[in-house]
């Protein structure tokens, strides 16, 4: 008798451990989406792209399969898909303390965006250049916009149609990382690239 | 020649005397107990009876408490009055009559006090009536009196009313008692433009677009409000009736829209547009419209502050490697650096005498509150090892600066005396507060 609840207690603990871990990393593997673009300070947690509709209750299990057919089965990716999978791809670039000269680095970064781009010519973008929250607030606004427009003039000088980008400054407005401390600042000093559909 | 030289000396000691006779003669003149210009001011001390409380009833006497409360904060945070305490005096310091032929001068001479504010109080329903009068204790004297009509809820404004009635009267300056300070809170969760008595009362929330807002800003008036705003995902520049409760769009360019320093003076109103392509201080009629481009500069232009006289603009430039003040005309012109020590100075605010600008400076990674003479001279720090202070605003008499401190953590309005002495909290909203800007002296004329 007591063997028998033993097992029983057994098996039901390992369902009710093992079956969330599946069904989460399933989850994981889908929300493959970082969403970097306005919300800043949202960016940390679940991520709202395509994949909620996984989100589901633990019956459900077969539908989830049936929605990712739907989408691998398209011939070319439209529409948010195409959003998350370019936004995916792309990279933010990084400055150095009040400056909005293009290092090595972001060069090298830009290059890049601008190759995945050129692949995509029906897509627009927003950049938006943002400040770390030391220097005035008026000053900032217009640093950040410094930060995009030299990422904007790097971009058409590689190519990219200056008519798919603009350009948006939210100086010390939406900070990445909202720690005091150089790591958040560093990262924080940014220009990035939000894929708006056209 | 001798002949006319005695005859030019007997001219000019006859204009001394007629002008010493008016200078003088208190009776003619009026007298003046202030001198809001002498850099060290005797206080007055000064009584202030409890209000009589005309039908007797608790929540009337409660209001008559209200307002002398107010009243006491005003002229202590004014700098010129000690306030001298009458709860310990006997009763029949209160209880006498409120004027002039009721008052027992002498009996109030014992409490030390030189100036007297006696008053009344009637309360009906919401209604009150509340008279106050203000009297030379030595003298015996009559200064002035009021009579005010309000609701329960003006408590605080007919105190305020009052108290610069008492400033106006004894220094012949407008007082700031009924002015207020705009300002950015975020105790929503977004950054929204608020208003406050300049003593931190009366919070009320101007904006609820949930996005971010910036930046407020006077008109010359006191009656409209110009602040920047992310709301329609593009960065703008709206004129807030504060009358009316109307929004306009006061500039939408391309870029930003930033600032809006509105001049008495010459009516335009100076701004930062990036409209060709790169940051620059413009100045543009009241509707936004005839912009006129002053500064066409590679670096980054931000932050005008008008002069008083409308002549002269202080703003932030980075046309040197490192964010400094200038100082140029109203045309663009005669262009000049103000600021050479350290690597970070911005938010220049032009003092309402004209003489001074206040600015924030940065200090070893934080920003401290910063004075400087127009001519460059006399630099002084106002803030030490208090957190980041930033975005100074003179009051409209140039006796106090409020500015934004992070101090305690977050950050929070404060406010100073000209000379950077007695900085205290004034800003009570939950969130982080930012960008105050003091209001003129508004007329509302009742």
């Amino acid at each position: 008798m007591n063997r028998g609840l033993e097992w029983k207690v057994l098996i039901v603990g390992l369902i009710v451990i093992v079956a969330p871990l599946l069904i989460f990393s399933g989850c994981a593997k889908k929300q493959v989406i970082k969403p970097e673009t306005t919300e800043g300070a949202q960016a940390t947690g679940t991520s709202e792209g395509a994949g909620a509709g996984a989100k589901g209750e633990e019956g459900k299990l077969p539908e989830e399969g049936k929605i990712g057919e739907e989408k691998l089965g398209e011939e070319a990716l439209k529409g948010e898909a195409l959003i998350s999978k370019i936004q995916e791809e792309i990279v933010d670039i990084n400055f150095e303390f009040d400056q909005f000269v293009l290092t090595d680095t972001a060069r090298q970064k830009l290059s890049k965006n601008a190759s995945i781009l050129s692949k995509y010519p029906d897509v627009k973008v927003l950049i938006e250049g943002h400040c770390d929250e030391r220097g005035t607030e008026e000053y900032n606004l217009a640093l950040g916009e410094r930060r995009a427009n030299a990422a904007k003039d790097y971009l058409v000088t590689l190519g990219i149609n200056d008519s798919r980008l603009s350009t948006i400054s939210y100086g010390e407005e939406k900070p990445l990382d909202p720690e005091h401390s150089e790591v958040a600042w560093a990262k924080n000093r940014r220009a990035n690239f939000a894929i708006v559909t056209k | 020649m001798i002949i006319r030289i005695e005859k030019k000396i007997t001219q000019i000691l006859i204009l001394i005397l007629v002008i010493s006779f008016f200078v003088f003669n208190t009776e003619i003149w009026p007298k003046v107990y202030i001198d809001i210009n002498a850099p060290s001011v005797k206080k007055f001390p000064i009584a202030i009876s409890e209000l009589k409380s005309l039908s007797n009833l608790p929540d009337e006497k409660k209001s008559g408490s209200a307002v002398r409360d107010t009243l006491s904060a005003d002229l202590d945070f004014s700098g010129f009055f000690s306030i001298v305490d009458v709860k310990n005096f006997p009763s029949n310091y209160n209880e006498e009559g409120i004027t002039g032929q009721e008052i027992d001068f002498k009996k109030w001479t014992f409490t030390g006090a030189e100036l007297l504010i006696k008053g009344a109080i009637l309360q009906k329903g919401d209604s009150v009536s509340v008279e106050m009068r203000l009297f030379d204790i030595t003298q015996g004297q009559f200064i002035t009196g009021k009579k005010y009509n309000g609701k329960t809820g003006d408590l605080r404004k007919i105190a305020h009313k009052f108290s610069n009635e008492i400033l106006l009267k004894l220094s012949g300056t407008q007082g700031v008692f009924d002015t207020k300070i705009a300002f950015v809170s975020n105790e929503t969760g977004n950054k929204e433009i608020y208003l406050m008595d300049y003593d931190g009362f009366n919070i009320y929330r101007l904006t609820s677009n949930k996005s971010i807002n910036l930046a407020p800003n006077w008109s010359p008036d006191g009656k409209k409000l110009i602040y920047s705003s992310f709301k329609t995902n593009s960065q703008k520049l709206y004129l807030l009736d504060l009358m009316l409760f109307k929004e306009t769009n006061l500039s939408d360019r391309k870029g930003l829209n930033l600032g809006g320093a509105w001049c008495r003076d010459n009516n335009r109103i100076a701004v930062t547009l990036s409209v060709k392509g790169n940051s620059d201080i413009f100045t543009m009629s009241p509707d936004g419209s005839n912009p006129k481009r002053l500064t066409d500069n590679f670096s980054i232009d931000v932050s005008p502050s008008w002069s008083p006289d409308g002549k002269w603009l202080a703003f932030t430039s980075s046309r040197s490697g490192t964010p400094q003040i200038y100082i140029m005309d109203s045309d663009g012109g005669s262009l000049r650096r103000l600021t050479f020590e350290g690597n970070y100075n911005a938010s220049p605010c032009w003092s309402p005498k004209g003489d001074k600008i206040a600015f924030a400076s940065q200090q070893n990674g934080l920003f401290d509150i910063c004075i400087i003479n127009i001519d460059g001279s006399d630099l002084k720090r106002f803030t030490y090892n208090s957190g980041n202070n930033e975005s100074p605003s003179w009051s409209p008499d140039g006796r106090f600066i409020a500015f934004s401190s992070t101090r305690t953590g977050m950050s929070k309005i404060y406010i100073m005396n000209s000379n950077g002495s007695n900085q205290r909290l004034v800003g009570a909203t939950k969130g982080n507060e930012s960008n105050p800007s003091w209001s003129p002296v508004i007329n509302t004329n009742n």
